[in-house]
């Protein structure tokens, strides 16, 4: 029992987890890197990984980190192969097979959170791989929450805008002078909320904790 | 300054390139491109069928052309792509319909695996880059337009469809990005979100249940018409009278899904 948080190995993710008190963290695992073809590669370290994961206990809160802390954004049309297999398809795989096992950790009528960057749409340029991915996710908690409901699990998202904030912003300031916050305050605080018996009737939501850049 | 007036007509010649457009919703699109008199590439898998949609987009006033095409083959799309313009000479819209075949199982996220994660990533996602990237020197020399099939399961949490869903939402999400790198080249970018007819839909509604629920969330009470409902929509936003119109995803569903 407890808060078990599932993602990346990394001081952001640490930091989260230091935030929430959470008892176990489970690290993504190391994926052999994408080759020259379009062919999935890292299947089998995913598929060994799921197997691993599925012996975990049971824990009244997960929480699954979905960030991939890519710091230079590049146009669409220039994105390589490997880029997009990198930051879209690998990604998507992982996260998606990684919330599966967070379903599957999370005891009935407990409560999962799916955290993932997701900048506001003005400052999405050269982030077309991330945000795709994003909106996958959130579409993903979406799904979760209609079918795990039945036994009671709470499934949201937490959208944050972390690593994506462009050097210029475009358009008004964001409302709040703490954008874009951090991760052991604004970020820790929506998924607390989110996870707390506070939240007993939200499923499905996203909340945004951007300062208001996204309103 | 003030652009100029939008023309009464769209020129004869605009060329298009629609993936999956061997049956269901991308033939319907073709069939309504070709009565604007549009020189449509259905680019598919399958010749036969292919060949049979062209046809019917000649008896509709176009010009139906079958490109062989697997989205998610590199090689297959560029070469497509260069068919067309070594053909055509021109490409003024693309639309990317071909979706996965695991499109229609209904899956808990429990069951879903890598195979179908990996073949919904493939069609839709990869589909969509490999297609806009090969495009896009052509479509900014046309000052283009894209059009995107995505479906109200980006919307909506699909319990049985997680990773359709996953896709679509995705989709969604690179086309409002596209839509903003590429405006300044002159190419806009949208998604059309159906709720049609379909060969995946026939087998879902094989389920009397399945079938009652879908119909009875939809006001107008019936499934959308691939080339009455969902073709003129996707030929709306080719034309020329939507050139103010990019990062949009349009609902054609009935009233199913209405955007809040």
């Amino acid at each position: 029992m407890g808060i078990l948080v599932i993602g990346q190995d990394d001081p952001p993710t640490r930091q989260l987890q230091g935030a929430l008190a959470a008892d176990h963290l489970l690290a993504f695992p190391a994926l052999a890197a994408p080759g020259d073809s379009w062919a999935w590669g890292w299947r089998d370290d995913l598929e060994r990984w799921e197997r691993q994961a599925a012996e975990l206990g049971r824990f009244d809160s997960v929480v699954v980190c979905c960030w991939d802390a890519v710091e230079v954004a590049v146009q669409f049309v220039d994105l390589s192969p490997r880029a997009w297999l990198e930051h879209l398809e690998r990604r998507l795989a992982l996260w998606m097979i990684a919330a599966k096992v967070g379903v599957g950790r999370c005891a009935d009528g407990g409560s999962l959170v799916m955290v993932v960057e997701r900048p506001a749409a003005l400052d999405t340029l050269g982030r077309s791989a991330l945000v795709g991915a994003a909106e996958g996710v959130l579409s993903l908690s979406r799904c979760m929450a209609a079918s795990e409901g039945r036994r009671g699990v709470r499934v949201n998202a937490v959208a944050t805008e972390l690593w994506t904030v462009p050097d210029e912003l475009l358009g008004p300031a964001p409302a709040l002078t703490s954008f874009p916050g951090r991760v052991d305050a604004e970020v820790a605080g929506a998924v607390r909320m989110l996870l707390s018996d506070d939240a007993v009737g939200v499923t499905g939501s996203v909340s945004t904790p951007d300062g208001g850049r996204a309103a | 300054m003030t652009p100029d007036p939008p023309s009464k007509t769209d020129p004869p010649s605009k060329t298009i390139l629609i993936s999956g457009a061997s049956g269901g919703v991308g033939r319907g699109i073709a069939v309504a491109c070709g009565e604007a008199g549009w020189t449509v590439w259905l680019a598919a898998r399958r010749r036969p069928e292919g060949d049979a949609v062209a046809a019917e987009v000649d008896r509709a006033g176009g010009t139906g052309r079958f490109v062989a095409c697997d989205v998610a083959d590199a090689d297959s799309v560029q070469a497509a792509v260069d068919t067309v313009i070594e053909e055509s000479g021109r490409l003024d819209g693309l639309v990317h319909n071909a979706t996965s075949g695991y499109s229609s199982i209904p899956r808990s996220i429990g069951d879903v695996d890598l195979d179908e994660i990996e073949d919904q990533v493939a069609v839709n996602l990869r589909g969509l880059y490999l297609l806009g990237t090969a495009a896009f020197e052509q479509l900014r020399l046309a000052g283009g337009s894209v059009v995107v099939l995505t479906s109200e399961a980006g919307f909506e949490g699909k319990p049985l469809l997680p990773a359709y869903a996953v896709a679509k939402a995705a989709q969604r999400g690179i086309v409002r990005v596209l839509a903003r790198e590429w405006g300044s080249s002159g190419i806009r970018v949208n998604c059309v979100a159906p709720l049609s007819s379909s060969p995946a839909m026939d087998r879902y509604f094989e389920d009397p249940v399945n079938k009652a629920r879908v119909l009875g969330r939809i006001p107008l009470g019936r499934l959308g018409d691939p080339h009455a409902d969902i073709g003129p929509a996707v030929r709306f936003l080719l034309s020329d009278d939507a050139r103010f119109v990019t990062g949009q995803t349009v609902m054609i569903d009935g009233g199913s899904c209405p955007i809040t």
